[in-house]
């Protein structure tokens, strides 16, 4: 019996969970890009203030400290801000301020004498200091709409409603079509099934080229799956930058649009604002994002738009203070050790998601019983769901008076348990391989001997002579036992 | 947030905090009119030879608008550094304490229309803070024109405004262990465990920004003991050299109000920062009770020294929330903190005073009956106490301390019953009318 | 407050109400004077002198918390809210006597015995849970003394808080449970030799003391030529007072220790017999309560003994007290090194004496080179907040918010108190000074303030926002 390696699974967890902030589909997209693009993003305010905060903390406060200095920042001074020794390496000063190098924000430069300069970003210092004085001039933090008084004003909650119902609506879809239970779902509009079909999200499993698939007859993936358990904010990135890949794809410039997603995080909940005057140059990539919740139009060619808290939500650093999901309706989750669980919730998709893998017993109005069982656990991680997304999932979602208990959010028997029931999905590793079989000993026992050296071998069966070894060298191991064939027959 | 360099980074930068807990800043700013017209005309700065570099630098005389757009950037920058961050103001004037941000539930909303270059949550917070300055600056001008010019000698009510913060910072991190001492005794052991309400318990700062020079905090309690029969009155007064400009360097509210907030500070965790505006050439003395304040709360104090970057200094100093100060950040080096007090019957800052052992009062004169605990005296004893009390000489000050007040002259209306007393360690200046002893 | 009654098993509601009373009151514990030394053979003589500790039924907490009709436990907690408040009302504004300076370590027994469960849930939990409270009375009544924690466990002991006068720090400490596992068995002897080398540095005049909790019925001492008899000698050549509690037993040894070292002897019959005795140690001792001239902490100290008492307590009679003279010190940034007058060691930081200017190493003390007694003043202003309270706030009824309401936010928080037309007149009874608009005026400054402000100003800031203003 193999031991289980996983001998800290907190440890593992919690990195895990590290790993993945809400933007992280946004942050690979950004360390892709070059000088320009970002030279390109910092013309806008609103792209500063969402790069600076999604700095690490300890970065953030060394490039505020230096905003307003005129010298170039070094390296000896970031050292003795952060504690360091005055002899440590480069690299280690480098790791501190290595996000915000990775953003452009400062260029590395030496100068004679071995001396460490970083210099800053000029646009990206100048629209920091713009967002904090309000000096800037280039409108991005969105253009109100100049409305009439007697107009109608929706409220913030009309526009929560309105937004959750969009983006809600998506998700049920996807659900829909991988557990065939039924909720009467509207289809989605035909650029939102295609996006969900380019990202991988959905497959038609009668297309087997991909190419021409029949979007209304779609299903679910395991990447889908996936995407299910993250929390509100990791879909939306992620979805808004499949739409950028998608964008970037058809060459287009996406800088824009990427600066227009920085605005609407910015913009206020319940506040109007012209769409012609506060994105001139992506009027389209607007009308796009409406369908999936992110604004809320009057009428559907009109200038005004309301941002609804998808969009005002987007650039909240942790989802913890989303202001349009309530924080407490979060959490909903109560997971005890013997592996009960109770949702205090009404909330269709979660209860659809969390069917995925618990088996629901009871559901009252407000409330559903259910049992993390291993059938289930196992059934959803067939669908391509790990051990890890679930406890994600579970963390996430805990409700408030889980707190309260001693450390371990989750207890470790719970979560070792989830662990061991994805390995056991894992028992049998499938390989190709090709079988031989041998009649005589000394020729089999050759054969193995070659293969080994060769590391070829997969298996060797004594007792019947079979031989198993990578499918590719198999002309060569055919050719050795040929010749080794021959040269035992000329031998006798 | 954070794109996690996680498999490659160095053992060192793995300690670094991944997040910080959102951060609430409570300012407190001084805005006492007297204050800052000594700030805005300053005196020449004595030149440093030593320090060339920073000689160089020209006095910069500081107005009260200037500051508070300088002001308006920090608390801009600390609601940038973090989503969830917030900003509390209060304003201390003369004599009374406000609320100037966030504004009344019930008040009317300021400017609605946002503007399209700024980020509406820093517009909200500029406009109502300077709309709260002139309030409060209006309201001033009524008491002027009401003839109520007493008024504005009284020091600014930093004690008032402490005691507000504190009292806001209660509500909405209530500290349960009250509330559970109140149920069981044996239950309240989690004060610093798990049970906090949730898994993002906002850490919170005070700030408070000094503008009146002087050892200001000397001034009258606000006192209750009413049975005492001690009328102590809010005139009390101690200031070093500026005595001359207008009564400036007093603060109101008393020494031991503001103690108490300490204590309550501490208890609550909740550092105390002070930034003092008046450079040495109008201050000499350091406001040593706001400096006590921030050394017993482990909060940072700095004395601004007149030649401007008030800007950077605000951003490099106190921006950094508490849970990076110390590690990896470093609180810049601190002065040397004079632990004195004052007394409860004149309200002097005292180097050496008489204390009751009963209940430790503080005295800055030998009496035959405590004032507080109405404990008698052996009057045997006085003799010898007058005469180690004409012993006490200040000492001499080593380099890192920054000097203490002039000391010289006697007081002179001093109150009938203790007229024979005279003491060497006077202080200047006119005296509150001591505590009457019934 | 009847004395008796408080160690009698069944005194169920008052337990709960004492604990509260303790609280919120400075004063020293005016009940149980006759627990000390009073000893074993006394015990029962409560209400039910039949039954003892361990035949009483234990007590549920969560008995004492009645639901309403409606199930709600809002009442109920109103009520003991409203039971705070009362009892703050009836606190007596009479200053209180403090005494100068003390150093003292707790010694704790951590042996197994600390497991045993005839004090419910476990004589651990229980005395830490005494422990944290008595160590917050004990600062708030000597506001410059010091508190050293130390623990016997495997035989070994170990300082567990140095000596110090932080509260919080020891609190922080004592609410671990984790590194305060019991185990083993108790050593007393070595309990003792490491509470007395923690006060070597320490002037033999200042009140040494050390309370003993010791909940095992025997003690395990290193085999060596040092018997406890030598450790005892040395204790009262030394002047360290011990003061020791039983939980199990009387025990020889910890008798003669106690007496011969001037201190007291304790057995405790149940938990509140055994919180009496914790309490008792709070005031200080009387020889501590110097009589006249005080040049320095040791003169007043010497000359103590001759007086007598100062009359322990709180007589209608002002006690006898004495004025001193202290200096405040200066204290010095962690800069270079400097010798200091006290060890004549190169040391970082320290304080500087006001009068003569050398250099101390810690406060308070006597300064080495003229003797002035240094303290620092944030010691003294700890307990000034006895001296200034904060007057009660009055509970508001809605015809007086109608009349006269100046302001529509809390003084303090500045939140918004509930609308008044919500409230309905009907319930608009008083009940136990619970006011029924959610309002509390002050006195004195006539500002409003919301229920958690009133809890808050008087537990914990005791300044008035409005009147400071």
């Amino acid at each position: 019996m193999v031991q289980p390696s996983f001998s800290h699974p907190r440890a593992e967890s919690s990195s895990s969970s590290a790993s993945t902030s809400p933007t992280a589909a946004l942050d690979t997209f950004l360390d892709n890009q070059h000088q320009s693009y970002f030279e390109e993003l910092y013309k806008s305010e609103a792209v500063c203030l969402c790069i600076l905060r999604s700095l690490p903390p300890v970065c953030r406060h060394i490039i505020l400290h230096h905003l307003w200095s005129h010298q170039p920042l070094r390296t000896t001074e970031v050292k003795s801000f952060v504690q360091m020794d005055i002899k440590t390496s480069l690299e280690e000063v480098d790791e501190v301020m290595k996000p915000a190098l990775k953003r452009k924000i400062l260029h590395p430069m030496i100068l004679k004498k071995g001396k460490n300069i970083w210099l800053s970003n000029d646009a990206f210092k100048k629209g920091l200091r713009n967002v904090l004085t309000g000096l800037g001039t280039s409108n991005s933090f969105g253009v109100p709409f100049d409305r009439e008084d007697d107009m109608e004003v929706p409220s913030q909650e009309e526009l929560i409603a309105y937004g959750e119902e969009a983006f809600e609506g998506i998700l049920k879809y996807m659900v829909s079509s991988g557990l065939g239970i039924g909720f009467s779902v509207a289809l989605p509009q035909p650029e939102v099934l295609e996006l969900l079909h380019i990202s991988g999200l959905m497959i038609d499993p009668s297309d087997a080229t991909g190419q021409r698939p029949n979007l209304n007859r779609m299903t679910i993936t395991s990447k889908g799956f996936q995407f299910l358990l993250e929390d509100r904010q990791t879909q939306l990135w992620e979805i808004l930058m499949y739409y950028l890949n998608a964008k970037e794809a058809n060459s287009e410039r996406s800088a824009e649009v990427l600066s227009m997603f920085f605005t609407l995080g910015c913009m206020q909940l319940g506040q109007d604002y012209s769409a012609s005057r506060s994105f001139p140059h992506t009027l389209s990539a607007l009308n796009d994002l409406a369908q999936y919740g992110f604004i809320y139009r009057p009428s559907p060619d009109a200038d005004q738009f309301y941002p609804t808290h998808l969009a005002t939500a987007l650039c909240s650093g942790d989802a913890a203070t989303n202001q349009g999901q309530d924080a407490d309706e979060k959490r909903f989750l109560i997971l005890e050790t013997n592996y009960k669980i109770y949702a205090y919730t009404s909330n269709e998709l979660e209860i659809a998601i969390l069917n995925l893998f618990v088996d629901i017993r009871i559901r009252y109005p407000n409330l559903v019983v259910g049992k993390l069982d291993r059938k289930n656990v196992k059934s959803a991680m067939e669908k391509g769901i790990s051990a890890n997304q679930i406890i994600a999932y579970l963390s996430s979602h805990a409700h408030p008076q889980m707190y309260n208990s001693p450390p371990p959010l989750l207890h470790p028997t719970i979560v070792d348990q989830l662990h061991l029931w994805d390995r056991e999905r894992n028992r049998l590793k499938m390989e190709d391989t090709v079988m031989l079989e041998f009649f005589s000993k000394e020729l089999f026992e050759d054969t193995v001997n070659e293969a080994t050296t060769n590391a070829a071998l997969q298996l060797s069966v004594p007792a019947q002579k079979f031989l198993f070894i990578e499918p590719q060298t198999k002309a060569a191991i055919t050719d050795f036992v040929k010749e080794r064939q021959n040269q035992l027959r000329s031998g006798f | 947030m954070a794109p996690a360099p996680l498999s490659t980074a160095p053992s060192t930068s793995k300690s670094y905090p991944k997040t910080t807990p959102p951060s609430i800043l409570l300012v407190i700013i001084d805005i006492h009119p007297l204050s800052w017209s000594l700030l805005a005309s300053p005196p020449p700065l004595a030149p440093l030879p030593d320090h060339p570099g920073i000689d160089r630098a020209q006095a910069s005389p500081m107005t009260l608008p200037d500051f508070v757009t300088v002001l308006m950037v920090f608390l801009n920058a600390h609601l940038a550094s973090r989503w969830g961050n917030e900003v509390v103001v209060y304003g201390a004037s003369a004599g009374r304490a406000k609320l100037l941000y966030p504004p009344p539930p019930n008040a009317v909303a300021g400017p609605s229309k946002p503007r399209p270059n700024s980020y509406l949550p820093f517009q909200l917070l500029d406009s109502r803070i300077e709309e709260g300055l002139k309030e409060m600056a209006a309201e001033e001008r009524d008491r002027l024109e009401n003839g109520d010019i007493k008024s504005l000698n009284q020091p600014p009510a930093m004690v008032s405004a402490l005691t507000k913060a504190l009292c806001f910072i209660n509500r909405i991190i209530p500290n349960n262990a009250n509330s559970a001492a109140l149920i069981d005794p044996t239950s309240n052991q989690d004060q610093n465990g798990p049970s906090s309400s949730g898994p993002d318990k906002p850490e919170t700062r005070i700030l408070v920004i000094n503008a009146t020079p002087g050892e200001n905090v000397s001034t009258a309690q606000a006192d209750s003991n009413g049975e005492n029969g001690n009328n102590a009155n809010a005139n009390g007064q101690n200031n070093g050299e500026s005595s001359q400009s207008g009564k400036g360097g007093q603060m109101r509210g008393g020494y031991v109000g503001l103690m108490n907030c300490v204590f309550a500070a501490q208890k609550a965790k909740v550092p105390i920062d002070v930034l003092s505006l008046p450079p040495p050439n109008i201050d000499a003395s350091p406001p040593i009770f706001l400096q006590q304040a921030a050394h017993l709360t482990e909060g940072i104090y700095w004395q601004w020294n007149g030649r401007g970057g008030l800007l950077q200094y605000l951003h490099a100093l106190y921006l950094p929330p508490p849970s990076l100060r110390h590690h990896p950040f470093v609180v810049p080096p601190q002065d040397a903190v004079g632990f004195r007090a004052v007394c409860f019957c004149h309200h002097k800052t005292l180097d050496v005073g008489f204390v009751c052992s009963v209940c430790l009062s503080i005295f800055c004169e030998p009496r035959p009956v405590c004032l507080m605990c109405k404990t008698r005296f052996p009057i045997k004893s006085i003799p010898t106490l007058k005469s180690l009390a004409t012993y006490i000489e200040p000492i001499p000050i080593p380099d890192t301390v920054p000097p203490l007040p002039v000391q010289k002259g006697s007081w002179n209306n001093q109150a009938a019953d203790h007229k024979k007393e005279k003491h060497k360690n006077a202080t200047n200046g006119d005296r509150s009318e001591p505590i009457e002893i019934d | 407050m009847p004395s008796d009654v408080n160690y009698a098993p069944e005194a169920d509601e008052i337990d709960d109400d004492d604990f509260i009373d303790d609280d919120d009151l400075p004063g020293p514990s005016s009940r149980g004077k006759k627990g000390w030394a009073a000893g074993s053979k006394k015990g029962g003589k409560g209400k039910d002198p039949g039954r003892h500790a361990w035949e009483a039924e234990y007590k549920k907490s969560w008995d004492i918390v009645q639901e309403d009709e409606s199930g709600s436990l809002e009442s109920a907690v109103e009520s003991l809210l409203a039971r705070g408040r009362r009892k703050r009302a009836l606190m007596v504004d009479t200053p209180l006597r403090r005494s100068i300076i003390r150093h003292m370590f707790i010694i704790l027994d951590l042996s197994e015995s600390m497991l045993d469960k005839d004090y419910r849930p476990t004589r651990f939990e229980v005395i830490l849970g005494y422990l944290r409270s008595y160590v917050v009375e004990w600062f708030d009544q000597n506001p410059l003394g010091q508190i050293g924690i130390i623990i016997m466990r495997d035989r070994l002991s170990e300082v567990l808080v140095p000596m110090g006068g932080n509260p919080q720090e020891i609190l922080s400490v004592l609410s671990d449970k984790r590194r305060l596992e019991p185990s083993g068995e108790p050593s007393l002897q070595n309990g003792l030799v490491m509470a007395k080398g923690g006060m070597s540095h320490l002037p033999t005049t200042s009140s040494l003391e050390t309370l003993i909790i010791f909940s095992s019925i025997s003690t395990a001492d290193p085999d060596g030529p040092t018997t406890i008899h030598n450790v005892l000698e040395d204790l009262v050549e030394n002047k360290i007072r011990t003061m020791i509690l039983s939980l199990a037993g009387e025990i020889k040894i910890c008798r003669s220790i106690s007496e011969r070292t001037g201190g007291k002897f304790g057995v405790a019959l149940d938990q509140d017999h055994l919180k009496d005795l914790m309490w008792e140690t709070i005031p200080p001792p009387a020889t501590t309560i110097a009589p006249p001239i005080t040049v320095g902490v040791r003169n007043a100290l010497a000359a103590a003994g001759k007086n007598g008492p100062g009359g322990s307590g709180l007589g209608n009679k002002a006690p006898n007290g004495d004025l001193m003279v202290m200096g405040f010190p200066i204290q010095l940034p962690l800069g270079g090194e400097t010798l200091c007058s006290c060890h004549g060691l190169l040391k970082r930081g320290g304080y500087l004496c006001p009068r003569c200017g050398s250099k101390l190493c810690d406060v308070p003390t006597d300064c080495e080179v003229c003797g002035l007694m240094v303290v620092s003043s944030p010691h003294l202003a700890r307990s000034f907040w006895f001296l200034f309270p904060v007057a009660n706030y009055g509970v508001l009824h809605i015809e007086e918010i109608m009349e006269s309401s100046k302001s529509e936010t809390c003084c303090g928080c500045d939140i918004e108190f509930p609308d008044i037309s919500t409230v309905d007149e009907g319930v608009a009874q008083v009940e136990d000074g619970v006011s029924p608009t959610g309002r509390y005026r002050c006195a004195k400054c006539q500002n409003d303030f919301c229920a958690d402000c009133d809890l808050y100003i008087h537990d914990t800031l005791h300044t008035c926002p409005g009147c400071s203003q």
